[in-house]
């Protein structure tokens, strides 16, 4: 199994960035990581709410059990999602546990559900923002 | 009209000027012994005795300006440099003549007697000479590079469009030209002050290229320092005169050009940004900078599970943000250092376009590069390499995992 672990989106969100002085105060990116979120627990997992992380964007996370999943909103035209998974300690624990895989495959049902949200495409790290035109699916066999 | 000096009246003027020697000498040790000090060095002054005769050594060698002349100390009046480190590249050293005693490291034992350190300067001196020629060649390659940007912007009819007021090719050219013909108006007027120039410049040359320049370290870690660097010099300057059959002063003349644009949006403009764009990239970064343990990462549950405690995660262990940066070669640093961080956004008053590294042409580095340019100076001073690969593996993305 082969997990992207990315995303590259369009999304239909109004401007948020805010400006003061002519310097950015809050990079933009703030809705679309709140539509996320919410998303996520609308599919019914503990998510965190987003914060802004000046020019990465916002992040937030989700927990699932002991396990946890982090989440990076950046907002370059298209927006990216960046995820990270960290497995929590467990001495029975196995890497190929479904929770990471899981969720993503919902997530990706739900963007591809919400209107507001096109042009979706999971990328592995190194091809994020390249030009390459990703998979439909975050999950390959 | 003054008559003649007295016996009394000659020996009380002695008497004043004696006694003001010694308040400037017992000044001017304080002074010395303060900046050895700041220097980190170690000058010994025990006694009263020790602090009149280092200062009245130093009165002799250089007088301050406005002392008077008189039988004992007619030399020409220089401002005081006072200070046993008053010049001190190529490398920090200890000017061991100036003090009456100076206590010698004994830390590092047999490494600081002289044979050592002479056999081991000579080695530093022979791996500087190589480095410098490659340095030179670097210098040279970095100067041709940065000279055609520039000469290119100079034969463009849309560098003075496409360039903020005052800073396209051309009149950045003219700003310069006014500067020499300033320095050349003002050499008419005090040819002097040219020789001045000259002479400093010759003095530096020697200081840079010289071992016999400066005096040896009293330690053998500086000694050795002080020789690499000398060597280094001297390797880039063999560089420059053996490659003058093929032109290596020219890109060395080219880097100067280069040097005019450099400090100014030309590097940004050629990256395709607009000129507003350009120029707010070519200002001093002034963001949150590289977190070396992302703030994501979260302690284990033995440890508690939460974050890090914000006093470390933003503390300068943790944070690396270059002093005198731009903006734009911030985050170039970043692009190619945080696997997470792929581009930004830069403010609509300068247009709104977006920073992205991939677009770019940038490469992340590999978890080395990740592990040297990531981590802060104060953490890799403190921690050395080991640890620090910690934080480099953090941000190891799990990428495609099975």
């Amino acid at each position: 199994m082969r997990i992207r672990p990315c995303a590259e989106f369009s999304a239909d969100f109004p401007d948020d960035m805010i400006e003061e002085d002519g310097e950015i105060v809050q990079f933009g990116g703030r809705g679309v990581a709140e539509a996320v979120a919410v998303m996520l627990q609308h599919l019914g997992y503990d998510v965190s709410p987003p914060e802004h992380q000046h020019e990465h964007g916002w992040d937030f996370e989700i927990k699932v059990k002991t396990d946890r999943v982090w989440m990076q909103i950046s907002d370059l035209g298209d927006f990216i999602l960046i995820t990270r998974y960290f497995p929590g300690f467990g001495l029975f624990k196995k890497n190929s546990d479904d929770i990471y895989p899981e969720m993503l495959t919902r997530l990706n049902g739900a963007l591809a559900g919400d209107p507001r949200f096109s042009n979706i495409r999971w990328q592995f790290h190194s091809d994020v923002d390249s030009g390459t035109p990703g998979a439909r699916d975050p999950v390959s066999e | 009209m003054a008559g003649r000096e007295t016996m009394a009246e000659f020996l009380e003027r002695r008497w004043r000027e004696k006694q003001h020697d010694g308040q400037e000498a017992v000044a001017r040790a304080h002074l010395a012994f303060g900046n050895a000090i700041r220097a980190g060095e170690d000058l010994v002054l025990k006694t009263r005795g020790d602090v009149m005769r280092y200062g009245a050594k130093l009165m002799a060698e250089e007088p301050a300006p406005g002392a008077r002349s008189g039988p004992v100390g007619a030399k020409s009046q220089r401002p005081s440099t006072v200070g046993p480190v008053a010049t001190k590249p190529p490398a920090p050293v200890s000017q061991t003549a100036t003090g009456p005693r100076r206590e010698q490291p004994s830390r590092t034992g047999w490494l600081d007697h002289p044979t050592a350190k002479a056999v081991g300067g000579e080695l530093a001196r022979e791996v500087g000479n190589v480095t410098g020629a490659l340095r030179g060649g670097w210098h040279a390659a970095e100067g041709l590079y940065d000279g055609a940007a520039f000469l290119h912007r100079l034969a463009s009819p849309f560098d003075s469009l496409m360039s903020p007021p005052g800073e396209s090719a051309r009149e950045q050219l003219i700003a310069v030209g006014r500067e020499i013909g300033e320095y050349v108006k003002k050499g008419v007027s005090d040819p002097q002050g040219v020789a001045r120039d000259v002479r400093d410049k010759a003095h530096r040359m020697r200081i840079d290229l010289d071992p016999t320049a400066t005096p040896p370290a009293p330690a053998f870690s500086a000694e050795i320092r002080r020789n690499f660097d000398i060597g280094q010099n001297q390797g880039e300057l063999a560089f420059d005169v053996g490659t003058l059959a093929i032109g290596g002063p020219l890109p060395k003349t080219a880097s100067r050009l280069g040097a005019v644009s450099k400090a100014t949006s030309a590097k940004y403009l050629a990256q395709g940004f607009n000129p507003e764009g350009a120029a707010y990239l070519a200002e001093p970064y002034v963001g949150m900078g590289h977190h070396f343990v992302p703030r994501s990462y979260r302690l284990p549950l033995w440890l508690g599970g939460g974050p890090l405690p914000r006093k470390i995660s933003d503390g300068p262990f943790n944070v690396l943000k270059p002093d005198g940066m731009t903006r734009g070669d911030f985050y170039e640093r970043h692009f190619r250092i945080d696997p997470d961080f792929k581009g930004t956004t830069l403010p609509a008053r300068v247009g709104g376009e977006r920073w992205k590294g991939k677009a770019l042409g940038f490469e992340k580095y590999g978890l080395p590069g990740r592990i040297w340019f990531g981590s802060p100076a104060p953490l890799k001073a403190r921690v050395g390499g080991l640890p620090a690969g910690v934080g480099g593996l953090i941000h190891e993305p799990a990428e495609g995992q099975q």
